[in-house]
């Protein structure tokens, strides 16, 4: 049969940012993948250097709808190396709570997603009432149940007063046992291993030598993990582990994303039970030292980091942001080539890039009349729940 | 391994030119070499603490040179290799084939600082539109060149 090439999106494909892919298709069989992004290029990092410090952690919170903390995060870090501000020790173990409360919001929003991509929609509907209990948690401490403004330059916003310490442990109680039982589902239940048992392979080889990053690179076996490879916040304080599968598909990564929540849980009873009194902020000064910094965090995707380059005034002269979508993105394509049609939503889901819901591709269906046939992303989502 | 002892490490056994070495913290080492070096340093750096990881390529304009930094983690170590291109030449060589994970950032540098990426496997656009005007690239500092900025593309 002859090859046939056919654009997905740009309005579509996994979570908010739209993107263009471009399959080749045998069949059935993807036999190559191609990417076109920039839909979404809101030229931020050259508008960070048209704004002052303070005004640039607005800027940089909204980067990301989902991951709005590790960026903001990410930011001060890389400011307050900059200026070599010392951050009070709560407020570090404050950020650590924060950066860990995402994860576990994310990491559930993503879980529902790859449930509803292969349709296990009673997953999709129990993990996202779990994750109700993280979001109001992050609306009791924050005021917010997204884009949080938690993190200030020198510091946090808001302190964590011992009766919202208890509501937060018993949350994330409740919250630690759905976990493992989500862990069990996706090791036991038939129809979730068979769409993602052997589905989006790639190996640590493969993730490796394209850069991967995060769950991603995890799931393949890969133990890069930020938070141990350049320790910040109080991670080296509280016990916990970097969680790898030598499964290589989108159960390892699964797997790896459901065991993250529950060690994100541990973190935080640990850090609750152990982080200091005293104050949450450090003055941060109008003006940075001339200078260049490097900050990494480990967002809930992957690694991120920010690199600001200051001449010694109250605007930087450049901020340049990586997100963990743009490092996993090669490899994902690696993913699509050689599984089939039907595996795409999947797999592409499985990096955990950004969903929107509603789109359309065109499929050039017949090779013979070269009929063009439209193809909207539920009826793709349909075909993935067939198989 | 901290910052310093990478350093070392490249002073030693390093063949090549390095123009300036530092560190600013135990865990950051910045490295400065000739643009026309970079590829056989980013060789270097990948065979001699494996597995290294590219984190991504930064594009600075400085005014008189676009500085290239590529951010590596090594042993680590975040380990920043800087190049400055002229203006004038505007071309560096691309590092993707011995760092296959360069191939987006430098599409990237390249669309939005203008920077030739000699030997790119991919050349193309990665963030701006098909249609956006030859020779204008958002990431250059119009203020601190001598000819005039880009036109007005109403």
């Amino acid at each position: 049969m002859a090859k046939l090439s056919f654009p997905v999106g740009p309005q579509h494909p996994a979570l908010k940012e739209p993107e263009n892919l471009r399959f080749t298709v045998d069949g059935e069989l993807v036999v190559d993948a191609d990417i076109r992004i920039g839909y979404v290029h809101r030229s931020i990092e050259r508008s960070c250097s048209e704004r002052n410090y303070v005004q640039d952690m607005y800027l940089c919170e909204r980067v990301c709808g989902i991951c709005s903390n590790a960026h903001t995060l990410c930011y001060a870090m890389t400011c307050e190396k900059l200026a070599d501000i010392e951050v009070p020790e709560r407020a570090q173990y404050i950020r650590m709570l924060m950066h860990e409360f995402e994860r576990i919001h994310s990491h559930l929003l993503w879980l529902g997603v790859a449930g509803h991509e292969v349709g296990f929609e009673t997953l999709f509907m129990y993990v996202w009432r779990d994750r109700e209990i993280i979001q109001d948690i992050l609306e009791m401490v924050s005021g917010n149940r997204g884009h949080y403004a938690m993190t200030t330059l020198g510091g946090v916003r808001y302190d964590i007063t011992p009766e919202m310490a208890d509501r937060i442990r018993e949350g994330l109680k409740v919250l630690r046992q759905r976990a493992e039982r989500y862990a069990d589902i996706a090791t036991t239940e038939a129809t979730f291993l068979k769409r993602a048992s052997g589905v989006g392979v790639a190996s640590g080889e493969v993730c490796r030598s394209l850069g991967a990053a995060g769950p991603t690179a995890r799931g393949s076996g890969v133990p890069f993990d930020i938070r141990t490879a350049f320790p910040y916040l109080k991670y080296h304080t509280v016990e916990w582990q970097v969680r790898t599968s030598e499964l290589c598909d989108v159960l390892g990564r699964t797997l790896v994303r459901v065991l993250e929540v529950i060690d994100a849980c541990d973190i935080c009873l640990q850090a609750l039970d152990i982080m200091p009194e005293g104050d949450i902020q450090a003055r941060f000064p109008r003006k940075v030292p001339e200078g260049e910094a490097i900050a990494r965090v480990e967002a809930q995707r992957g690694e991120l980091i920010y690199y600001i380059r200051s001449d010694g005034s109250d605007v930087p002269a450049r901020v340049k942001i990586r997100t963990p979508t743009l490092a996993n993105l090669p490899v994902s394509l690696e993913m699509l080539r050689g599984g089939q049609i039907a595996d795409i939503p999947i797999a592409f889901a499985s990096i955990d890039p950004c969903f929107s819901c509603t789109d359309r591709m065109v499929v050039l269906d017949d090779a013979h009349t070269g009929e063009a046939r439209q193809m909207t992303w539920p009826e793709l989502v349909k075909l993935g729940r067939q198989r | 391994m901290t910052a310093s002892e990478l350093i070392e490490q490249v002073q030693e056994q390093y063949q090549g030119e390095l123009i300036q070495a530092r560190t600013s913290s135990e865990v950051d080492a910045w490295i400065d070499v000739p643009p026309a070096d970079v590829q056989q340093m980013a060789g270097f750096i990948m065979d001699a603490w494996p597995p290294v990881h590219l984190s991504t390529i930064t594009g600075y304009d400085n005014g008189r040179e676009i500085e290239i930094l590529y951010h590596f983690v090594a042993d680590g170590v975040s380990l920043t290799v800087r190049a400055a291109v002229p203006k004038d030449v505007n071309r560096i060589d691309t590092i993707t084939p011995v760092v296959p994970a360069a191939v987006l950032y430098e599409r990237e540098v390249m669309d939005l600082l203008g920077v030739t990426m000699v030997g790119h496997p991919d050349p193309r656009r990665l963030l701006l539109p098909e249609d956006w005007p030859e020779g204008d690239y958002p990431l250059r500092r119009h203020d601190v060149e001598d000819e005039e900025g880009p036109e007005d593309n109403g």
